[in-house]
C-alpha cells in the first residue's frame, strides 16, 4: 500500500488489526521513506533497519496470533538519542557520549519493547537537551520540514521533524523547559509533557531533574493519547514517579464530546499576551478563543504574575542541577577520555577530568555548567539558587490560583513561528527567551500540549507557510481532561485534513 | 546592571578582565574559581566570547532580585508543597514508595557493556606474592591521585 | 615533648568533637538494589545506579532509615519528621555521580546525648546530629595509577556527629566504644573498625584553661582502632600545645595518623577546601516519618547496653566492672542470660558471672589471638553444655582446674564435658582414705619439708599441696586435700611433742 508513512498510528492500527496491511509492509514504507528524505531534514543521527523489520516480523507474529493487541504493535517510532536503549549506541549529540553504548534499557523502552513497537532509529537533539533549535547538536543540523533554512526547534528537534516529515509514526522525546511542545508547534505536530512524574525518568540521561520529563511527539492527538498511554505509570526504579491510576487515554479522547466545552472555564494569562508576542501568533490564537466561546467556553481573563521570571529562574535551576548531573561525564568510567600525545608527560587527575571535558563538551553546555556551579557555589547560592527555587514556589502558586478560576489555561506555544538557523545562536540570552511561555509550566510540574492550530506567512520563503502552536495547560494529573479539549478543538480547526497536500517536502 | 566578570588568576592561568575596571567589588564574579570547581579547561578562545555571554545572561537573571519571597512560608507551607507537586504527605505511608530490602537485579544491565564502554580497564588482581589472577570484571584505572 | 614545655602544658585543656561514620546492616546499599557486601571480587556487586551512570537514579533503601532512626532514637537524638536528602557535589574518582547523596540542613535527626563514665566519673556528651548518607567505592593506589572498585559506592553509611564537649583521650574513647556498643546491639552496624564498617575521625583543638572561645581545630583522619584514637588525639593535643608555646599558630588542616610512628602528618595533594555546593537531591522526596513509625521504631529497640549493666547489678548483684565486661560484647550479654534461664538456680549467678568473665572469654581471647575464624560463642560451646561444665565443678566433680582444661578440650571437640571427664578419667578423687593414704606417703617421702614445716615454715604446706596434687596428677580435690592435710600435719606435730 502507498504512502503508509502518511497515516497515523491510530489509522495504521486499525488496518493492522483489520489484517489489511502487515507491520513489514509500514516498516517498509518509512525505511523507504527515510531513505529518501532524511538526508534532507536530517531528523536521525542513528537508524537500525535491519532491527526495524526484525520488529515488525515479530509483531506480525504476534497479532497474527490474535487477542488483545497493544495499539503501538507493529507501529514504527523514533526515540531521541537520550533514552537509553541496550546495545545501542546513545550520544545525546555530544563528542563526549560518541562512543558510548547504553548497558541497559530505559523503563520507557523496556515499556515499548513489551508492547513490541518498531524502532526505526534515535533522532537529533541539542546536547544533553540544552537548547531551543537542535543547533547545539554536535553531529548535525535538522532542518524544519516547512523550511530547510530554519530550525526544527529544540531540544527534541529531530522527534519533532521525523515527526512532521512523516518520518515516523510518532516519537518520543524530553522536555524540560519546551523541548517537546516547542519543536511541536515549530513543525506543526502534536507535542505534550505530562505531569512531573507520570513517565519514568529510570534511563533517561538527566539535564535538570526536577524539571525533566519525557513527552510524546504525534500526528495528533489520538496518537499523543496512545503513546502517552503506553509509558505512563509509576516506577519504582524512580521515586520521582506518582501513584497515579493510569487512564486509558486513548479511549477518553475517543469519547471526547463538543458538548463538554460548554461552561468549561478557559483562562488567557496576560502575562502571555504581552509584547514580543508575533502578531500573526497572536491572531491565531485568538481565533481558537472564539471557536471555543462558540462552543459554550467561558472566557476567563487570568493572572500569572510571577511567571515575569520564570525566564530567570529556570535558568538558575535547570542549569545548576545540569551541572551536578553532568559531573559524571570524567572520562573514568566510560565515555570521551582525553589522550595525551605521544611522547609527553602524562596526564594528571585534574587534567584528565578539565580536558576530557574541555574537549567533549560543546559551548552551551559548558556555558550552562559554569552559570549552573556559579549559581550553587559558596556565597552566591542563596542570592540564586535559593531565591529561585522560592519563585519556583511563587510560580506554582499563581497557577495554584488560576486553576481555582479556570478549568484549562490556553496561549501560544512560542513567541514566534521557527527562526532561521544561526539567527539566535550568536545570542544564547534571545535563545532562552523564546521558551518563554512554555518554562512556567516546567516549573510547575503542570501537563501541557502544544498543538497547531493555523499558519502564519513564511517572509523569506514566497507562498511558504510556518506552522503555529496553540499551548494547552492543565491542572496536576489531569491529562484525560488536557487531550479531551485538545481533540476537540482540533476536530473543529482539522489542521490535519487541510493541509495533508503541504506535508510535501521539497528542498533546494 | 551587568556583572564584570573578571577571570582571576588561578593555576590554569587565567587573567582577563571584561570590561569596565570601575566596576563595584561586589559585582565582580571570580569565574576562574568556578571553572576550577567545573572541571573545565577552557580555551583562550572561549573565554574570548564566554565573558560577555555570562554577563548578558547574569544581567538578565538579576531580575530575580525583584520578586518578594518574604510569604512564601504563609502562602504554601511545606507538606502542601510535597503534595502537590510530588503526591507526597505527611499522612501516607511513605514507605510505600521506598523499596524493601531486597537484592534485585536490572535484567536488562550487562555489565560486559560497561567494560567495553570503559577508557582503561585494569583486569588482573593484586596480591603480595605476584600470583595475580583475572578477575571477573576488574578495576578502572586513573592516574594516581596523591594522597 | 620538649620537656622546658612540660610544667606550661598544664595550663591549656583539650577540646574534641567526634565524627562517626557506620555502615549499615542492610541487605542491599543505601540507593539500589545491589548487595551490601564487604571482601568480594572488585566491581561485581554494581548497577547502573552505583556506577553513576547516565540516567540512573537513586530509590531510598526503606531498611537504611529504619535503622538509622532506630539508632538516632538509642542515642537520645529528636527524630526530624520532615528531613530531605542533598548531593555533595565534589569530583572524585571513588564517587561515580560526582556527587555523593547526604543529609545537610535537615538531617534526619538532631539534637541528643549519650551519657559516659570513664574512670568512675560520669559525662553527658552532647551529640549534634546523625543523618543518612552513602559510602563512596575503593581506591587501590599502585606506582603512578590508581585503580577504582564501586563495590562499596552507594552502601549506606549513618553519620553521627558530637559537639565539641569532650576533653580528653579517654573520654573520646569511652564515648565510642559506648557508640559502637549501642550501635552493635540495635543490630544497626557490626562495629569492625578494622574492616572500616565503623570509621571514627577527630577534630582536636586546644585552648588555654578557662578560656570561652575554641582554638583552631585539626581533623585527624586514619585511626582504626580505640588504642590509636587515644593515641593519634593524644600526639595532637601535645603538638598543638608545643606549637602554641614555641610562639605559632596552629593551622586548621587534616592530618592522617601514622601508625607505625605514633605521630599526624598533614594530608598532601588535597585541594583546598571544597565547595560542595549543597542542593536538594531533586530525584529523592523528602523523608516524612510519621508518629506511627517512630514509635514503633522506638518499641522495637530491646534493652540497651547501660540498662543491661544497670540491671545486672541491681539484680544480680554484680560488681560494676563485671557488669560492664559482661555487657560489652551483646553476644556475650545474652549468652550469659540465657545460662541464668536454664540454670534455673541451680548455681549462684555471681559464679556463672566469674565462669563467663574468668573462664570463657579468656579462652576466646586465646582463640583470637590464635587467628582462629570469628565464629559465635554459641556455636563454640553451646549453653546447656557450659553449664553442665559448670555444675562438675560446683558439685565437686572435678576441680577447678580440671575444668580448665576440660573447656579447653569442649572447645577443639565439641564435647560435652560429662563425656570428657569420663573418657580421660578426670573425675575428682574425693574420697577420704585414698588422699588420706596419699597425704601420708607425701609426708614420708619429705621428712626435711616437713621438719621445717613444723618447726614453723607455713610455706611449705604449699608445697604438699602441690606434691599431692602432683602424685594425683592434679584430679584431687583440693578442698579434701587441705582439710586432710592439715589434720595430718596436726596428727604429726601432736605426735612430736608426745
Amino acid at each position: 500500500m502507498d504512502n503508509l508513512y502518511g497515516l497515523t498510528i491510530g489509522e495504521l492500527g486499525e488496518l493492522l488489526r483489520q489484517g489489511e496491511i502487515k507491520s513489514v509492509d509500514i516498516a517498509d514504507s518509512y525505511i523507504k521513506r527515510i531513505k529518501e528524505v532524511d538526508t534532507s531534514v536530517g531528523a536521525y543521527l542513528q537508524t537500525d533497519f535491519e532491527e526495524a523489520m526484525k520488529n515488525a516480523e515479530n509483531a506480525d507474529k504476534i497479532i497474527m496470533s490474535g487477542g488483545d493487541i497493544p495499539p503501538i504493535t507493529g507501529i514504527p517510532l523514533s526515540i531521541k538519542d537520550i533514552f537509553l536503549i541496550k546495545g545501542k549506541k546513545t550520544t545525546c549529540a555530544s563528542k563526549i557520549l560518541n562512543n558510548f553504548i547504553s548497558p541497559y534499557d530505559a523503563t520507557v523502552v523496556k515499556k515499548l519493547k513489551q508492547n513490541n513497537y518498531v524502532f526505526l532509529g534515535k533522532t537529533n537533539l541539542d546536547e544533553f537537551a540544552m537548547g531551543s533549535s537542535t543547533e547545539n547538536s554536535a553531529y548535525k543540523v535538522t532542518r524544519n520540514p516547512y523550511d530547510s533554512k530554519r530550525v526544527p526547534g529544540g531540544s527534541s528537534g529531530g522527534s519533532a521533524a521525523s515527526v512532521s516529515a512523516d518520518l515516523c509514526a510518532g516519537s518520543f522525546g524530553t522536555d524540560t523547559g519546551g523541548s517537546v511542545r516547542q519543536p511541536a508547534a515549530f513543525c506543526g505536530v502534536v507535542g505534550l509533557k505530562p505531569t512531573y512524574g507520570l513517565i519514568s525518568r529510570y534511563g533517561i540521561v538527566a539535564f535538570s531533574s526536577s524539571l525533566d520529563q519525557a513527552g510524546v511527539l504525534a500526528k495528533d492527538t489520538t496518537d499523543a493519547a496512545i503513546l502517552l498511554g503506553a509509558v505512563a505509570g509509576f516506577d519504582e526504579r524512580d521515586q520521582t514517579t506518582r501513584r497515579f491510576e493510569v487512564k486509558n487515554y486513548a479511549d477518553i479522547v475517543g469519547r471526547a464530546n463538543k458538548a463538554s466545552i460548554k461552561g468549561l472555564r478557559v483562562g488567557m494569562p496576560v502575562e502571555f499576551f504581552s509584547e514580543g508576542l508575533d502578531p500573526g501568533v497572536n491572531s491565531k490564537i485568538l481565533e481558537v478563543r472564539e471557536l471555543l466561546k462558540g462552543l459554550g467556553a467561558n472566557i476567563v481573563d487570568i493572572s500569572l504574575p510571577d511567571t515575569k521570571y520564570s525566564v530567570a529562574a529556570y535558568y538558575i535551576i535547570a542549569t545548576s542541577e545540569a551541572s551536578s548531573n553532568l559531573e559524571r561525564y570524567d572520562g573514568i568510567r566510560f565515555g570521551y577520555r582525553y589522550k595525551q600525545e605521544q611522547g609527553t608527560r602524562g596526564l594528571g587527575l585534574d587534567d584528565l577530568y578539565s580536558k576530557s571535558r574541555e574537549f567533549g563538551f560543546g559551548d552551551e553546555v559548558k556555558r550552562r555548567i559554569i552559570l549552573g556551579t556559579f549559581a550553587l557555589s559558596a556565597g552566591y547560592y542563596d542570592a540564586y539558587y535559593k531565591k529561585a527555587s522560592l519563585i519556583r514556589k511563587l510560580i506554582i502558586k499563581n497557577y495554584k490560583d488560576a486553576f481555582e478560576k479556570a478549568d484549562i489555561i490556553i496561549g501560544p506555544t512560542s513567541p514566534a513561528p521557527a527562526f532561521l538557523i544561526g539567527e539566535k545562536t550568536g545570542d544564547p540570552l534571545s535563545m532562552y527567551l523564546s521558551d518563554i511561555y512554555t518554562i512556567s509550566v516546567n516549573l510547575s510540574y503542570l501537563p501541557a500540549l502544544s498543538m497547531p492550530v493555523g499558519f502564519a506567512d513564511n517572509p523569506t520563503k514566497p507562498g511558504g507557510v510556518l506552522p503555529i502552536g496553540l499551548q494547552i495547560i492543565s491542572p496536576w494529573l489531569t491529562e484525560d481532561r488536557l487531550l479531551s479539549v485538545a481533540k476537540i478543538i482540533e476536530g473543529e480547526i482539522k489542521f490535519r485534513e487541510n493541509n495533508i497536500n503541504k506535508k510535501d517536502i521539497r528542498y533546494e | 546592571m551587568s556583572k564584570h566578570i573578571t577571570m582571576k588568576k588561578t593555576e590554569g592561568g587565567y587573567s582577563m578582565n571584561n570590561g569596565n575596571d570601575n566596576a563595584d567589588a561586589a559585582d565582580i564574579i571570580d569565574i576562574g574559581h568556578v571553572i576550577n570547581l567545573a572541571k573545565l579547561d577552557l580555551s583562550r578562545k572561549d573565554l574570548g566570547h564566554l565573558g560577555s555571554e555570562l554577563n548578558g545572561i547574569l544581567g538578565y537573571i538579576d531580575i530575580i532580585k525583584e520578586a518578594d519571597v518574604s510569604k512564601i512560608s504563609g502562602i504554601l507551607d511545606e507538606l502542601e508543597y510535597d503534595k502537590l507537586v510530588r503526591g507526597v504527605d505527611l499522612n501516607d505511608e511513605f514507605f510505600k514508595d521506598c523499596r524493601i530490602d531486597e537484592c534485585k537485579t536490572d535484567d536488562s544491565f550487562d555489565f560486559a557493556i560497561v567494560e567495553g564502554n570503559a577508557p582503561s580497564l585494569r583486569v588482573r588482581s593484586f596480591t603480595d606474592n605476584g600470583s595475580d589472577t583475572e578477575l571477573r570484571h576488574g578495576f578502572f584505572v586513573v592516574p594516581q591521585i596523591i594522597e | 615533648m620538649n620537656s622546658v614545655h612540660s610544667t606550661d602544658s598544664g595550663q591549656f585543656e583539650s577540646v574534641i568533637g567526634l565524627e562517626v561514620h557506620s555502615q549499615l546492616l542492610t541487605k542491599t546499599k543505601m540507593f539500589c538494589t545491589c548487595p551490601n557486601i564487604f571482601g568480594i571480587e572488585p566491581n561485581s556487586a554494581v548497577c547502573p545506579v552505583c556506577l553513576g551512570l547516565p540516567g540512573a537514579l537513586p530509590v531510598i533503601n526503606f531498611e537504611g532509615i529504619k535503622l538509622a532512626v532506630k539508632a538516632a532514637l538509642a542515642l537520645n537524638i529528636d527524630i526530624n519528621k520532615r528531613s530531605v536528602f542533598v548531593r555533595k557535589n565534589y569530583f572524585y574518582p571513588d564517587l561515580p555521580k560526582g556527587y555523593q547523596i547526604s543529609q545537610y540542613l535537615e538531617p534526619v535527626s538532631s539534637g541528643g546525648y549519650l551519657d559516659i563514665k570513664v574512670e568512675g566519673v560520669e559525662k553527658r556528651v552532647e551529640i549534634n546530629r546523625l543523618h543518612i548518607e552513602e559510602d563512596a567505592g575503593k581506591l587501590i593506589h599502585v606506582e603512578n595509577e590508581s585503580y577504582v572498585d564501586l563495590n562499596r559506592a552507594g552502601t549506606p553509611l549513618i553519620e553521627i556527629v558530637s559537639e565539641p564537649n569532650i576533653n580528653s583521650s579517654g573520654e573520646a574513647v569511652a564515648y565510642l566504644k559506648e557508640l559502637r556498643n549501642i550501635l552493635v546491639y540495635l543490630g544497626v552496624s557490626d562495629g569492625n573498625m578494622e574492616e572500616g564498617s565503623f570509621r571514627c575521625d577527630a577534630n582536636v583543638s586546644v585552648r588555654k584553661k578557662g578560656d570561652p572561645g575554641l582554638g583552631t581545630r585539626t581533623e585527624v583522619k586514619n585511626v582504626n582502632s580505640f588504642k590509636f584514637v587515644e593515641k593519634a588525639i593524644n600526639y595532637e593535643i601535645e603538638r598543638q600545645i608545643d606549637v602554641i608555646l614555641d610562639g605559632g599558630k596552629v593551622i586548621q588542616e587534616t592530618r592522617l595518623y601514622d601508625s607505625k610512628e605514633d605521630l599526624t602528618r598533614p594530608m598532601r595533594g588535597k585541594e583546598e577546601a571544597h565547595d560542595y555546593r549543597y542542593f536538594e537531591e531533586p530525584d529523592l522526596p523528602p523523608l516524612i516519618l510519621t508518629d506511627k513509625f517512630i514509635s514503633e521504631i522506638k518499641g522495637s529497640i530491646t534493652e540497651l547496653p547501660t540498662a543491661k549493666r544497670e540491671r545486672y547489678t541491681a539484680e544480680y548483684l554484680l560488681t560494676e566492672y563485671d557488669g560492664g565486661v559482661l555487657t560489652q560484647d551483646k553476644e556475650i550479654a545474652l549468652y550469659f542470660e540465657d545460662l541464668i534461664e536454664i540454670n534455673e538456680g541451680r548455681v549462684e549467678i555471681k559464679k556463672i558471672a566469674n565462669w563467663v568473665i574468668n573462664d570463657l572469654l579468656s579462652e576466646l581471647k586465646t582463640r583470637d589471638k590464635m587467628k582462629v575464624r570469628k565464629e559465635r560463642v554459641i556455636d563454640l560451646v553451646k549453653i546447656e553444655n557450659f553449664l553442665g561444665l559448670i555444675l562438675e565443678v560446683e558439685t565437686g566433680n572435678i576441680n577447678k582446674n580440671t575444668g580448665k582444661t576440660v573447656l579447653a578440650e569442649m572447645l577443639l571437640s565439641g564435647k560435652k564435658a560429662g563425656e570428657i571427664i569420663k573418657e580421660k578419667n578426670l573425675a575428682q578423687v574425693s574420697d577420704e582414705k585414698g588422699i588420706g593414704d596419699i597425704i601420708n606417703h607425701v609426708l614420708e617421702e619429705n621428712p626435711k619439708e616437713l621438719t621445717d614445716l613444723i618447726s614453723g615454715k607455713d610455706k611449705l604446706f604449699g608445697f604438699f599441696v602441690g606434691a599431692v596434687m602432683k602424685k594425683t596428677k592434679g584430679k584431687a580435690n583440693p578442698k579434701k586435700v587441705n582439710e586432710i592435710l592439715k589434720r595430718s600435719i596436726a596428727e604429726k606435730i601432736k605426735g612430736c611433742r608426745e
